[in-house]
């Protein structure tokens, strides 16, 4: 085979440097994107409030007499049962957008400019990652304004731990966005992934102690429940909520977060790597 | 357009290699075998392409002849499956990142934020880029002037055009003064008056010194802005020179025949057959055909031939063959007959 005549690329490449953005500065301009692009578009801050607010007074009327079964924790109102699961699921919920996000830049040619472009893949996806956990907790902040106010919800325990309550799913969160951000760059379809993410999050939803105490599930489910990483960040929520922190839950949940995190950040990387090859 | 101008020049002052220092009489982008194979499909077979520094050259074809899977090969977006090719003096797998600080692509849809405004889409990408945030700042003022956009600059682009969307992707892709630029199909789904907008920005562009790989389905358009063209069939390079001698390779002339009676079409190219130097062509169910003759002379001979059968026209007319004649002849097929099927993914 001919090799082909090399230009002198030392001279190109010395006078190139100097025209590089820093990495920090690729991290903040990308998620500076993506913040606008959430804030300028009502109708996604609607929805995905819209969702857990109607579970919330949904499931808060539906569920409430599974206060008075033996399985439930003693004195404790369903709300104040309720709502620390909410919180969470609330984040797992909106970890699902970030697949569609990246799988609407990705079909809209955005992706491809970004690749074109001598920024890093990992920033993108990073980028990504730090938008969606910010709304997703942005999210959570309302819909406990929301219960303190008007559903009578109220923390049992300190002042540490209602602030404990809150940020216990952050883990989770991150986890979750970095998942969804891999299912997006393999799915690509924007409207494929919005199934693909309620494929994901409605047994995690259900077959877990998020809205009824395990016990009180059909066997089958329980074996899912158990095994559901989801659980784990409930009752770890829900043991802050009510003044009755589980070692044994955070610990858990914070490991199955950092697991699944790692596996999603080589994996979404890795897929970001490959489009198109 | 004196704005215009001014901002592309700016373009070639400040980007580090068009002064030409230790690359005179470079060129821009060269290939070698270059080849891209999806499973047993071919999307491009061993393509061999030079582009100096500074010149415009059209990519012709039809859809699925590998003109978008080329430019992204070139644009590293793609790896090739076999072949080297260096662009801006790099190797497209052993350095792309030097290769995406020299190019700047404009892909078939507008890449463009939906969300941010024209302003805040350049200053996003000048910051990208490398720029300090004055700097980018600075580009995009520029930038939205020169591309007649100065007025929208602070609008969402749910308010824009699709003309208007196709001039800011272009000037994003812009922003980072690259010396070479990839257009594919910039102007597809425009209409005519935004079409002409855009042939003047890329006149502008190549004016500044900016080398320009244009991929454009329409002949009109390679016509008048390339310096030299190269056309694709099937992945294959099937002719390449500048668009005057293509046209004198097909040789002879063309006769633009106008029927009464469009029934009588099929009749009519079999009678004219004996005239024609490579197939007579026209739209199935149209009264329109053309048909390829050695020289003027011919005209006479054809007028015959189509009284000797009876056939009516109310139009016949003699023209300079285009580049679509010289695609027709040199793969058999029209442009747009070839087939219906985007570029492999």
């Amino acid at each position: 085979m001919t090799l082909l005549p090399t230009i002198p690329a030392n001279v190109a490449a010395d006078q190139h440097e100097q025209l590089h953005p820093s990495v920090v500065t690729e991290v903040l301009q990308l998620t500076g994107r993506n913040l606008r692009k959430i804030t300028r578009e009502p109708t996604l801050v609607f929805f995905s409030l819209a969702m857990p607010i109607i579970m919330l007074t949904l499931f808060g009327q539906v569920f409430k007499s599974i206060a008075q079964t033996p399985n439930f924790p003693k004195g404790v109102s369903y709300i104040d049962y309720l709502l620390p699961a909410i919180l969470c699921t609330t984040l797992v919920q909106s970890a699902t957008t970030s697949s569609t996000a990246i799988a609407t830049d990705l079909d809209s040619g955005m992706i491809d400019r970004f690749r074109s472009m001598p920024i890093h893949a990992w920033t993108v996806l990073l980028a990504r990652n730090l938008s969606d956990v910010a709304r997703g907790m942005t999210q959570t902040l309302v819909m406990l304004a929301l219960g303190l106010a008007v559903f009578g919800f109220r923390f049992h325990g300190s002042l540490v731990e209602a602030v404990a309550t809150v940020f216990v799913a952050l883990p989770l969160s991150f986890a979750m966005n970095w998942l969804f951000i891999w299912i997006g760059v393999l799915v690509k379809k924007p409207e494929t992934t919005q199934i693909a993410g309620m494929l994901v999050t409605f047994p995690l939803m259900f077959a877990s102690s998020a809205y009824v105490p395990i016990a009180s599930l059909p066997g089958w489910l329980q074996a899912l429940a158990k095994v559901n990483p989801l659980s784990y960040t409930v009752d770890a929520a829900r043991g802050f909520a009510l003044g009755n922190p589980s070692a044994g839950a955070l610990g858990k949940s914070v490991l199955i977060a950092g697991v699944l995190a790692g596996v999603s950040i080589v994996g979404a990387t890795a897929s970001y790597r490959r489009i198109d090859h | 357009m004196t704005t215009l101008d001014d901002a592309l020049v700016a373009t070639e002052r400040v980007s580090p290699r068009s002064d030409g220092s230790g690359v005179d009489g470079d060129l821009a982008v060269v290939t070698h075998g270059l080849t891209k194979t999806y499973g047993a499909v071919n999307a491009v077979i061993d393509v061999d392409l030079s582009i100096e520094r500074g010149a415009i050259v059209g990519l012709l074809g039809p859809n699925g002849s590998g003109k978008t899977t080329l430019i992204r090969m070139l644009s590293t977006l793609l790896r090739p499956s076999s072949g080297q090719a260096l662009v801006g003096g790099f190797d497209i797998r052993q350095r792309p990142a030097d290769v995406r600080r020299c190019i700047g692509l404009t892909g078939q849809f507008a890449a463009v934020d939906e969300f941010l405004t024209g302003r805040e889409n350049i200053r996003m990408m000048g910051r990208l880029a490398g720029m300090s945030a004055s700097a980018a700042t600075d580009r995009a003022d520029q930038l939205l002037t020169s591309f007649g956009l100065q007025d929208a600059g602070d609008r969402h682009l749910s308010t824009y055009s699709g003309g208007m969307r196709r001039r800011l992707d272009l000037a994003l892709s812009l922003t980072g003064h690259p010396d070479i630029v990839f257009l594919d199909e910039p102007t597809t789904g425009l209409d005519p008056r935004s079409r002409f907008a855009m042939w003047e920005v890329i006149e502008a562009l190549v004016a500044a010194g900016t080398t320009v790989m244009l991929c454009t389905q329409y002949l009109e358009e390679a016509d008048r802005l390339a310096e030299r063209v190269v056309i694709l069939d099937a992945g294959r390079v099937v002719a390449e020179g500048p668009p005057a001698d293509l046209r004198r390779q097909v040789g002879g002339i063309v006769v633009e025949l106008d029927l009464w009676d469009a029934a009588q079409r099929d009749r009519a190219s079999l009678v004219l057959a004996v005239t024609a130097t490579s197939p007579i062509t026209g739209e199935e169910g149209d009264s329109h055909l053309r048909i390829p003759v050695v020289d003027a002379e011919q005209l006479p001979e054809v007028v015959r031939l189509l009284d000797g059968a009876a056939i009516r026209f109310h139009g016949l007319a003699l023209r300079e063959p285009t580049l679509d004649d010289v695609f027709l002849a040199l793969t058999g097929h029209a442009t747009q007959k070839a087939d219906e099927d985007e570029d492999a993914p």
